[in-house]
């Protein structure tokens, strides 16, 4: 391993995208004064606000990198970075056209064929289509090639059955892409004969159960597939190459935003607290003075600053056309860790207790520590992923 | 990355490795830091302009941005070189935006208060010229403005600092050196500038410039070891065997070395930003990018040291392994320049300011 190549070169976000970022900004400033929304920890998962989602699509953002001819505002890649900071740092939810933007959007513009892009990108633009992700199955959680879920050939398509679970949000989405075997392991190439499907959800053949959260809230599906028909055109890409398609997938989903600033919005009130504690104007009873307060402040704060410095290393080079792996991987170890820091942090901090029928901070920790477990496990378990990173720096 | 700077890159490198093997880095810690030992080193760097990199060639420097000096840095960083580069690329730059004439040989830089109090723990002060900047003009007599007893500063200067400037001094010759050290054995020296001094008024900003740079260079510095102290404790996983394999392959192991990776990308990111920043501290409206970055080089140097020691066994705390070069280092910079808990104050302080203007955290991380 080369010095120095753990991380992209700096590359500052072009300058035209403080404009937007200022938009943006005035428009949830907007929502949120008209009261169409309250900051939330985590909302990028379980925030489901279709109504929202279109007023976003509304204004051009969402689905931002489609490009006219499919319905889209056609930007970059960058502008769409730092539009989702801007949601995910005001809390915004965001969850109903979440998939569809972060994860549909790049793959369909990949490996997509004429058809399934002229079907969901024009929707996925303004908003009202939504997305589910079909990866884990019961035995296939971090080996995701052990996937049993499968497909026969059938005439003009596939049929196929098997159980996928964790499914985010599949009981209010139109469709969901799917990770099956539709061709046999070759031997010890596990990874062969996988292929990627999009799965429309309200059909014959699909059972959808709901999987309750320790939260009570209903998040998480298993969605049974039973000899579904699955046409021909529904094949993201091309068949026995669906390992490949997914892993490049993973990379973009690695690095964002949102594998920082889940419980921004609990640091932020928490600041509004300590600052006010501070000014005398009320007195919350923190169980540290002002200035131990400041030190623990400023300790996660330039954490969490160096973290985006990272992120937007990642999505400069991305935005370059480079793939860089160890980086984006590292973004989410360190930065999903920093996620939990900062409930810590908050709960050394204020005097409150966490409690979900509180409106203020005490709701905002009891929602981030129930959320919080999940952090290091989704898109990839901080240990999958720290392996990864060992493997790619030359351990053997 | 343009082929420039690659070309400096790898010039600055294999200069550094070429003079700077283990052995004579390590003989040069201990309390027998020798100058005779590093002036061909020192020679090769100022001949290939190397020193002063930022600062532009009118006010005698070699030109280049600071990311060109930053590079320097980070590999002076990584090599352990014992030489003075990282200071007197800091001490020039503040000496061209100054005005004043950067004098030859190597430079230290210093923040103080006071030109009568003697300076404390400055980098190579036995053998550089040490270039000390202050906001405060002195002891003065609250009443008549004259120079309280002992000082140093001329009335003239005095009244130029009052009128909004601030004190710069360079002293090749301090009247008084007292040697001391850190825990790489790096010279840090007790240093008396005395009344041969040169002062002069220079602009007001001059001092907190000054105290920009040296975090910003010390968090380079801290990026550059922390970079090596990886690579070490990589190959040395991959070299070693245990339970008839290589360290490598066990799962924990590989655990461990992605969260150093971790630690190093997130320092790199940070002093990368803060060199994209520049080092001025701004209007308090927005995060100070070379404190922040500071703050994370001073916490993520002892967990990057630790790991590394740890995979490293028993081997790596002997006196001839080159791991030591670096951890020793780590240690000491990341107090020197703005310890972790002094930045992250100063951090948390502006973003309480950021939270009680009402506009919230946000736009102070983002600005
Ligand atoms: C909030 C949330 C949302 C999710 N949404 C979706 C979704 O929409 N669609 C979807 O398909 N999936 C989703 N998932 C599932 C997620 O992808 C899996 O949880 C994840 O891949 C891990 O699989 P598992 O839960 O079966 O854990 P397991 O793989 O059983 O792992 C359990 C533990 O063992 C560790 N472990 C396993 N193997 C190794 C190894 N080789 N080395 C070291 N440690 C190991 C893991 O790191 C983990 O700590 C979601 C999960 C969460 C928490």
């Amino acid at each position: 391993m080369r010095s120095g190549a753990l991380l992209p070169p700096a590359r500052p976000l072009p300058a035209a995208t403080g404009e937007l970022r200022a938009e943006v900004r005035a428009f949830l400033a907007g929502e949120r004064a008209a009261g169409r929304f309250a900051p939330a920890c985590d909302a990028w998962l379980s925030g489901w606000d279709e109504a929202f989602s279109r007023r976003l699509a509304a204004r051009g953002w969402v689905g931002m990198t489609v490009p006219p001819e499919y319905g889209g505002p056609g930007r970059s890649a960058l502008e769409r970075y730092v539009v989702v900071e801007e949601v995910l740092a005001a809390g915004a939810p965001v969850a109903a056209h979440w998939v569809s933007d972060r994860q549909i959007v790049p793959n369909l513009l990949r490996y997509g064929n004429e058809t399934l892009k002229r079907r969901y990108l024009p929707s996925i633009a303004r908003g009202e289509c939504y997305f589910a992700i079909g990866l884990s199955e019961p035995d296939a959680g971090s080996d995701l090639a052990a996937v049993r879920t499968a497909g026969t050939r059938a005439d003009g398509g596939w049929r196929v059955s098997g159980t996928k679970i964790w499914t985010s949000g599949a009981h209010r989405a139109r469709a969901f892409i799917a990770l099956l075997r539709t061709g046999p392991a070759d031997g010890r190439q596990r990874h062969a004969g996988l292929s990627q499907l999009l799965i429309e959800l309200d059909q014959p053949g699909v059972t959808i159960r709901p999987i309750v959260s320790m939260t009570g809230e209903h998040h998480f599906n298993e969605v049974v597939l039973d000899e579904v028909f699955v046409p021909d055109e529904q094949v993201v890409g091309t068949i026995g190459d669906g390992w490949a398609q997914v892993t490049s997938e993973l990379a973009y989903e690695r690095s964002g935003p949102e594998r920082l600033l889940s419980t921004f919005v609990l640091l932020d009130m928490l600041a509004g607290e300590l600052a006010a504690r501070a000014s005398g104007r009320q007195d919350g009873g923190g169980r540290y003075g002002d200035a131990r307060a400041a030190e623990a402040l400023g300790q996660v704060t330039s954490r969490l600053w160096a973290c985006r410095q990272m992120s937007l290393a990642v999505a400069g080079a991305l935005a370059g056309g480079e793939a860089p792996e160890i980086a984006a991987a590292l973004v989410k170890d360190v930065g999903t860790r920093l996620e939990s820091e900062i409930i810590d942090v908050a709960r050394m901090l204020t005097a409150a207790e966490p409690d979900p029928d509180d409106g203020g901070i005490a709701g905002m920790l009891a929602h981030a520590v129930l959320h919080a477990p999940g952090f290091t496990l989704r898109g990839g378990t901080n240990e999958i992923l720290r392996g990864i990173v060992a493997r790619a720096l030359g351990l053997r | 990355m343009t082929a420039e700077r690659e070309l400096l890159r790898t010039t600055i490198a294999d200069l550094l490795n070429e003079h700077c093997p283990t052995e004579r880095v390590a003989a040069a810690s201990g309390d027998n830091w020798d100058a005779a030992r590093w002036q061909t080193l020192w020679r090769a760097l100022e001949d290939t302009g190397l020193t002063l990199v930022g600062s532009p060639a009118e006010a005698g420097g070699s030109g280049g941005d600071l990311a060109a000096a930053a590079d320097i840095a980070m590999a002076a960083g990584a090599a352990a070189a014992p030489v003075p580069l990282a200071e007197t690329l800091a001490a020039a730059m503040v000496l061209a935006r100054a005005g004043l004439d950067i004098p030859a040989g190597p430079l230290t830089l210093a923040v103080a208060a006071d030109p009568d109090v003697p300076l404390r723990r400055v980098p190579y002060g036995r053998w550089a010229t040490t270039v000390a900047v202050g906001a405060d003009p002195a002891d003065t007599d609250p009443d008549t403005g004259a120079p309280a007893s002992g000082a140093l500063i001329s009335g003239a200067l005095i009244s130029g600092a009052r009128s909004g400037g601030e004190w710069l001094a360079v002293a090749s010759r301090p009247v008084r050196v007292q040697a001391g050290r850190n825990l790489a054995g790096e010279p840090r020296d007790e240093v008396e500038l005395g009344a041969e001094a040169g002062f002069h008024v220079v602009p007001a900003g001059t001092a907190d410039y000054a105290q920009g740079l040296l975090r910003l260079f010390r968090s380079l510095l801290i990026a550059g070891a922390a970079q090596r102290a990886l690579d070490l404790t990589v190959a040395y996983v991959n070299e070693r065997e245990q339970f008839g394999r290589a360290l490598a392959r066990f799962p924990v192991v590989q655990q461990e070395i992605a969260r150093m990776a971790g630690e190093v990308a997130l320092i790199t990111a940070a002093a990368q930003a803060a060199v994209a920043a520049g080092p001025g501290v701004g209007a308090g409206g927005a995060v100070a990018a070379v404190v922040a970055a500071k703050g994370q080089a001073s916490q993520g140097a002892g967990t990057v040291a630790a790991i590394a020691h740890q995979l490293h066994g028993a081997i790596g705390t002997t006196g001839e392994h080159r791991l030591r070069l670096t951890t020793t280092r780590l240690w000491s910079w990341r107090d020197e320049d703005g310890p972790a808990a002094e930045c992250f104050a100063e951090l948390g302080r502006s973003a309480l300011h950021a939270a009680h203007r009402g506009s919230g955290l946000w736009p102070w991380l983002t600005g």
